[in-house]
């Protein structure tokens, strides 16, 4: 552990403001919170030495890593950070850890289930698939729908040059994310390349692989910064993989490498609050009244919600937008079997106030928060970029 | 990203520069490195409980004590936003209260004692309505202790209170039956009593005590979002007065009134970044032009603004920071008036607190002013809250009083361009 960290826990002055702020503590109460999880018990680990587990640690199992008791804190505290790097720590049961060790494998299973689509998509519906997932822990719900399209990206050279960095949940299952950013970024003047780097390490990291995610996070980064170097910016438009490498990676390999890679990243609307003359024009609005929902991990970047300015400019007469709620789905956590419910009680306030906002279309940045949302409203939830693609000045 | 007011501060004081600045109109943000003390605080607001501070005697009349300061004390924040204001604030208060479904009640022309989680008495002028109760016109009073509920302790509350009011106060013990695994703070049991099955449980339980006619004094857990319900309904189905008394961090009545306040003014249209701190100023000639936060990416950034409000808090919010040398304002390194006398004896002393006393001096328009020469040192730049010099909010009874008075002035002159129109 950083010594900065470490330090941290002396700013603690147990004041409970984070344990007000945890989801999980709300919907679960047995869940000890942040405070206790985080500080008090890093204390008393480090006391001892830092050696053995204590009993309560199983409790991080219920930590989803969204990051608001961090920001609550009024003394620089993140108890996020402490409860990420103890789950490392765990000892699960087997079935457990098989259970997570597949979820936070997702990326391979979307590799796979990438290649035919089609055929993953059935297997996925199948009511043996789902028997069988239901028996390693998996809960009994919808899964993202894989889809494949060809991305078309510009050849030409420009100065200006972007890494477009798409996670996961764009490349296998909303390819018309990727297409929808790299047009934004060609009509900004910027050259674009796709990375060459398939899962950042969230869903793994937050499945307790802490060593496996140090390894991956490193590798990444070397890919990352020979890019870097080369001029380009790394532009992300999946949240959580955004806030991996900005203040993740950081965590999990502090030192030089990871510093410079975290300047360097972008959130694409981010980017676009830098670029003097935006390529929009008016067309159509796509819909009268929408609703915002910023994700956990956008919200904890600390960069406000940049694209919500354009949203209300070009897309939508009336945008509410709302920061209050977290969806509950937690990346692979909504998906287990236990904590299911748990994902469900959470997301209600955010169903039910998007439901009251009698909004036609939800927008939001994360996958996972739309498989969610949309598992609990029925409405139609769409990406920023897809959104503001649509109205792009049309070449001459 | 451009704004009209620029909140930097989550407390009671930036909510308050906020409230006045959408109010007439403008493009705000409210910026700040993590949430505000009222999470902590009571959720009263203390206007002016002991004038002058060596008096044993709580303010019945904080209006009057009041005008006393005002002319004896040219330099406490009440003197700076006078009379006039400090009203104004109160009011805008009440009324953005009720629509946040708060319903907070009370003024400023009389003090209540309310009964403190450790027995004690303290002075304030508004709280929530459902909790107006007087404990001093209350016949028969009985404290309730919650088995589940840490730090709360029903005989001392009891004890202490029947030596202050001299009047015979019963306590007693009630067993809700939760088994959660874990201790339960106030804001975990009032998530409880969300639930129906334990307000039947809770009321059924003082039942069998029989607390009819009496004044029943319980920790704030009744709910976090329904409490005025519960209290209804503990009051109708045990024909008794309820009365909430607010508890040691994390505080649930603290906790309603930042909440509710913090979607009100979204609601209103207010932006907020939480949980990055203010680390770059740019300010030229005499006027701040922006302000930067540090993003997770550790790069900056920036936020301009015609105006801006200071509402960073004090020590203990850490709008102020204290070296072995003396006493930095952090966001604009402004100088920090502290107390002349700086001994060890003084830092101790039950008297007035100079730390708690050290604080940006302004000028009557909030702008914070050179120490030396009484001049501006930036003309839009608006200080409030605990930031300020000049009064103890300890020993006075006054911190959130300054913070909503002081707040909601400096928000009124950074919509205005210095000025108020009245
Ligand atoms: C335990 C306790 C209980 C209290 N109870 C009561 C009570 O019952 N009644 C009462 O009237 N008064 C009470 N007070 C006093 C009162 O709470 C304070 O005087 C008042 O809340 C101060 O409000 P504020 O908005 O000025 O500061 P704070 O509430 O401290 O808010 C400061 C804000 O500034 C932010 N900030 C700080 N530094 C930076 C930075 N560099 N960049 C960006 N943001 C920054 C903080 O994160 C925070 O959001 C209590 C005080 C304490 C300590
Ligand atoms: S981590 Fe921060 S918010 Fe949580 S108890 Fe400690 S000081 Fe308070
Ligand atoms: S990261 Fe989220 S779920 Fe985990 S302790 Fe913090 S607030 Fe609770």
């Amino acid at each position: 552990m950083s010594n900065e960290k470490e330090r941290n826990l002396d700013y603690c002055l147990k004041c409970s403001t984070c344990h007000t702020q945890c989801p999980v503590v709300k919907s679960h109460l047995p869940f000890p919170g942040p405070k206790q999880m985080g500080p008090e018990l890093e204390r008393l680990r480090l006391a001892r030495g830092n050696k053995e587990t204590l009993e309560i640690d199983e409790a991080l199992n219920y930590c989803t890593n969204c990051k608001r008791c961090d920001l609550a804190c009024p003394h620089g505290v993140k108890p996020s950070f402490y409860n990420l790097k103890n789950k490392g720590k765990l000892q699960n049961k087997f079935l457990i850890r098989f259970r997570d060790w597949i979820l936070a494998h997702n990326v391979w299973w979307s590799k796979m289930a990438g290649r035919v689509p089609a055929l993953a998509n059935l297997a996925l519906r199948l009511s043996l698939t789902k028997r069988a997932m239901g028996m390693v822990g998996i809960a009994d719900r919808d899964f993202p729908i894989y889809r494949k399209h060809p991305i078309k990206i510009s050849k030409a050279v420009r100065d200006k040059k972007a890494l477009y960095y798409a996670g996961c949940y764009a490349s296998y299952n909303e390819p018309q994310i990727i297409q929808a950013a790299v047009n934004i970024l060609e009509s900004c003047g910027y050259q674009v390349e796709l990375a060459p780097v398939a899962c950042c390490g969230t869903p793994m990291v937050s499945n307790g692989l802490w060593d496996e995610t140090a390894r991956l996070a490193g590798k990444n980064t070397d890919i990352f910064l020979k890019y870097i170097e080369q001029g380009y910016k790394i532009v992300t438009t999946c949240p959580s993989c955004g806030l991996a490498l900005k203040e993740e990676y950081e965590q999990i390999i502090p030192g030089e490498k990871s510093k410079i890679l975290k300047a360097n990243v972008w959130e694409l609307f981010e980017l676009l609050e830098e670029e003097d003359n935006l390529p929009f024009e008016p067309a159509e609005k796509l819909a009268d009244k929408a609703y915002y929902h910023v994700p956990c991990h956008l919200k904890a970047q600390g960069i406000g919600i940049p694209a919500a300015n354009l949203l209300k400019d070009l897309a939508v007469d009336e945008l509410v937008v709302d920061d209050n709620y977290c969806c509950g789905i937690s990346g692979t956590y909504g998906f287990k079997k236990e904590k299911y419910p748990i994902a469900m009680d959470i997301g209600k306030p955010l169903f039910d106030d998007i439901k009251k906002s009698r909004a036609t279309l939800v927008i939001s940045d994360c996958g996972t928060c739309k498989l969610q949302i949309v598992h609990g409203t029925g409405i139609e939830v769409k990406h920023p970029a897809e959104i503001l693609a649509r109205y792009l000045k049309k070449a001459q | 990203m451009k704004y009209d007011v620029v909140v930097i501060g989550a407390g009671l004081a930036g909510f308050s520069s906020a409230l006045a600045a959408v109010e007439l109109g403008k493009k705000v943000i409210v910026v700040a490195k993590g949430l505000g003390n009222l999470y902590s605080s009571s959720g009263y607001i203390d206007f002016l409980g002991y004038y002058p501070t060596t008096t044993s005697w709580p303010v019945t009349n904080p209006l009057q004590a009041l005008e006393g300061l005002v002319s004896e004390n040219p330099e406490h924040p009440y003197a700076k936003v006078g009379k006039e204001s400090i009203i104004r604030s109160v009011n805008a208060f009440l009324k953005a209260s009720g629509e946040m479904g708060l319903s907070y009640a009370g003024s400023l022309d009389s003090n209540l004692l309310m009964p403190t989680a450790a027995g004690a008495l303290s002075p304030t002028s508004l709280y929530p309505g459902a909790n107006g109760k007087d404990v001093k016109k209350a016949r028969e009073m009985v404290v309730v202790g919650i088995k589940e509920l840490i730090d709360f302790y029903p005989l001392i509350v009891a004890q202490n209170l029947e030596r202050q009011l001299g009047k015979k106060v019963e306590a007693l013990w009630v067993e809700l039956g939760l088994d959660l695994g874990r201790e339960l703070n106030s804001y975990d049991l009032a998530l409880t009593l969300e639930q129906e099955k334990n307000v039947i449980g809770l009321i059924n339980k003082l039942k069998s005590w029989g607390v009819k006619d009496k004044l029943v004094l319980i920790p704030a857990v009744l709910g976090i979002k329904d409490w005025q319900q519960v209290i209804n309904r503990l009051e109708s189905q045990l024909e008794c007065q309820v009365m909430e008394i607010p508890t040691l961090p994390p505080s649930v009545m603290g906790y309603r009134l930042a909440q509710s306040f913090m979607h009100y003014l979204k609601k209103k249209g207010v932006e907020f970044i939480i949980g990055h701190p203010v680390v770059h100023v740019d300010c030229r000639a005499g006027r701040c032009r922006e302000i930067a936060i540090e993003t997770a990416a550790h790069r900056l950034k920036k936020i301009a603004g015609e105006a801006f409000c200071l509402a960073t808090g004090g020590i203990l919010g850490e709008g102020l920071q204290v070296f072995p040398k003396g006493i930095r304002e952090v966001v604009f390194n402004l100088p920090v008036k502290t107390a002349e006398t700086h001994s060890l004896e003084d830092f101790f002393s039950l008297e007035e607190q100079p730390l708690a006393l050290a604080g940006v001096m302004t000028n009557e328009f909030l702008q914070p002013v050179d120490v030396e020469t009484g001049e501006a040192a930036l003309t839009n730049v608006f200080v409030a809250g605990a930031t300020l010099a000049g009064y103890d909010p300890f020993l006075e009874k006054s911190g959130n009083g300054v913070a909503l008075a002081t707040g909601y002035r400096a928000g009124q002159l950074a919509a205005g361009g210095g000025k108020v129109n009245e």
